[in-house]
């Protein structure tokens, strides 16, 4: 038998890939008596045996434990996303172990709406002024008349960015089904997760509904696009119904993954799906590395958040300069970083009349 | 020659129209027999275990959400094995890890003397690792496809399918591999007959 003739042999490739456990015996007692009977084919097996593991390679031993974890950990997000997938599913922060939130898939989405002034006023029964006038609550507003980014933080906790020019509004406090806000203009988003309570922005003609994610929308006033792009996770988009729900619409809902955008037109039936351009995309792991930190000093810290948020900080380094922070942050909002990061050291922080986040610090880390 | 294990795509074809059916345990049963092979096969790919796990998260559930209108396919397993590569590359922008090792070790396990050549046991061993490193030093696609083949015993036009090949390419990649097989098994027919020879000389 010819090396060739062995690895075309199945049975022979059943043996060299599982010589051990019972499905195998058969096999194996067949080489073995096989190769002992005729000793001139012990050298051709092994070099057919050679070139199968070679063409295997190495593999990584995945214990039968993590792999019916995995499984289990599937079967469990089948059935809390039974419904239409927006977002990973959330166990409450003190039942979740912190591989879990290592795992979860934070979600990032990016939403853009390009204007054409020449196209003129948008019919007023679609823009911002008129789909707030629908809402069921008095809601108050927040703009930002100023260059620098401006910070709100929503009831809920969750954060925006708001960019020059641009207006939120929202109710004092959400309703129990779901957070509903207004937005026109550009802004960064970060939810907080609560999958019992959606999230959805109206912003021009369509509707972006998430459970917990962050994601940045360029809404302005005017204009027959919006543009949506998720960087991780999942969201659904959808055009704006006349009886809102914070239930999708059965047709015309597109879902966007990791790295797609979707671009809707005025008028049209649903958004238009495409891929991002892979030079702009972020990964979660870039992201994660950027967050863990090991001693780091914490002025260092503050400029990653500053980087990654794209917003200034107010603090004095000079107050910080024996404080150093060894942790790592990954999915927590913006709010819940700052949270940990100061609470480590002693520092306190608030959120200015303007929209700023200023650093207070606390008795030092001498 | 290549016999497709017909038990096995059989109930892979069940597990699919239970879950078309809306069957969580069709899904969970195709997951479970599925699983290990494809996380093994993304390690081609990337090194990153997280990220293949929420690759694979992502593939079962998004053929979960896809139920009745999850397409009639001839081979499960190609189904799956296209979607992982497809997940996997996309979101990866790493190399892949097909490509050639970097042979320092080898080189120097290669190094020995010629009296030691004469030591048959020695010899076998010296085949196989120059074999080896053949292997390993074979363009990424066709070591791609060789796993496929002769590990995941995937047909030729199976493996055309995963890769997005067309078949007589598949089947050439495959002709070259096994023509380094036979170049090492023909040298080692003559490296054999020559210590033969030297063994009858010096003793």
């Amino acid at each position: 038998m010819t090396p060739q003739e062995l690895i075309d042999n199945k049975s022979f490739r059943r043996w060299v890939f599982n010589p051990v456990g019972d499905a195998a015996e058969a096999d194996r007692i067949y080489w073995e008596n096989l190769l002992a009977e005729h000793p001139e084919y012990q050298a051709n097996a092994e070099l057919a045996r050679q070139f199968l593991l070679s063409a295997r390679g190495d593999l990584p031993a995945l214990s039968d434990q993590l792999v019916s974890g995995h499984i289990r950990k599937l079967m469990e997000r089948v059935e809390t996303e039974r419904e239409p997938i927006y977002e990973t599913p959330v166990v409450p922060l003190s039942r979740r172990p912190w591989r879990w939130m290592a795992i979860a898939a934070s979600v990032t989405v990016l939403l853009l709406a390009g204007v054409w002034t020449k196209r003129g006023w948008m019919t007023p029964d679609s823009g911002y002024e008129a789909l707030k006038e629908h809402a069921p609550t008095p809601l108050t507003e927040v703009a930002n008349s100023g260059t620098a980014p401006r910070l709100v933080r929503l009831p809920d906790g969750s954060l925006v960015k708001l960019q020059q020019g641009a207006r939120i509004s929202f109710p004092a406090t959400f309703d129990a089904g779901q957070r509903e806000v207004y937005l026109s203009g550009t802004a960064f988003f970060e939810v907080v997760k609560n999958p019992a309570q959606p999230f959805l922005v109206y912003a021009n003609q369509l509707t972006t509904r998430v459970v917990g994610t962050s994601f940045t929308i360029y809404a302005p006033e005017r204009g027959p696009t919006t543009r949506v792009v998720v960087r991780t996770g999942k969201v659904a988009v959808y055009p704006v119904q006349p009886a809102k729900t914070a239930t999708p619409p059965a047709t015309h809902t597109v879902m966007l993954t990791a790295n797609q955008q979707a671009t809707y037109r005025e008028g049209a039936p649903e958004a238009e799906k495409a891929n991002v351009d892979a030079r702009v995309t972020i990964t979660p792991e870039a992201l994660a590395s950027r967050f863990t930190f090991r001693r780091t000093p914490l002025p260092a810290v503050f400029e990653t958040i500053e980087q990654v948020y794209g917003i200034k900080l107010l603090y004095n380094a000079g107050d910080f300069t024996h404080c150093t922070l060894t942790t790592r942050l990954e999915n927590e909002s913006l709010f819940e970083k700052l949270d940990v990061i100061t609470a480590s050291t002693g520092a306190t922080y608030d959120l200015t009349p303007d929209g700023s986040i200023r650093i207070l610090p606390g008795q030092g880390c001498q | 020659m290549v016999t497709l294990d017909n038990s096995f795509s059989d109930t892979d074809h069940e597990h699919w129209d239970g879950i078309r059916s809306g069957e969580k345990s069709a899904l969970e049963a195709l997951a479970s027999r599925y699983y290990r092979p494809l996380f093994h096969y993304s390690t081609k790919f990337t090194a990153n275990h997280a990220h293949i796990e929420d690759c694979l998260q992502d593939l079962f559930l998004s053929i979960w959400e896809k139920q009745q209108t999850l397409p009639l396919v001839h081979s499960v397993k190609a189904y799956l094995f296209t979607a992982i590569r497809h997940n996997i590359l996309h979101r990866t922008q790493r190399d892949s890890l097909f490509r050639p090792l970097n042979d320092t070790d080898e080189a120097e396990a290669l190094d020995i003397s010629p009296e030691r050549l004469l030591l048959s046991r020695e010899d076998d061993l010296i085949q196989q690792q120059q074999l080896k490193k053949s292997i390993e030093q074979l363009p990424q696609r066709q070591r791609e496809a060789i796993y496929l083949r002769y590990f995941e015993e995937l047909s030729y036009e199976e493996i055309a399918q995963v890769m997005g090949l067309n078949r007589q390419v598949v089947a050439n990649y495959l002709q070259h591999a096994l023509q380094t097989l036979r170049k090492h098994y023909q040298k080692f027919v003559f490296t054999g007959l020559l210590a033969l020879l030297a063994w009858f000389w010096l003793g």
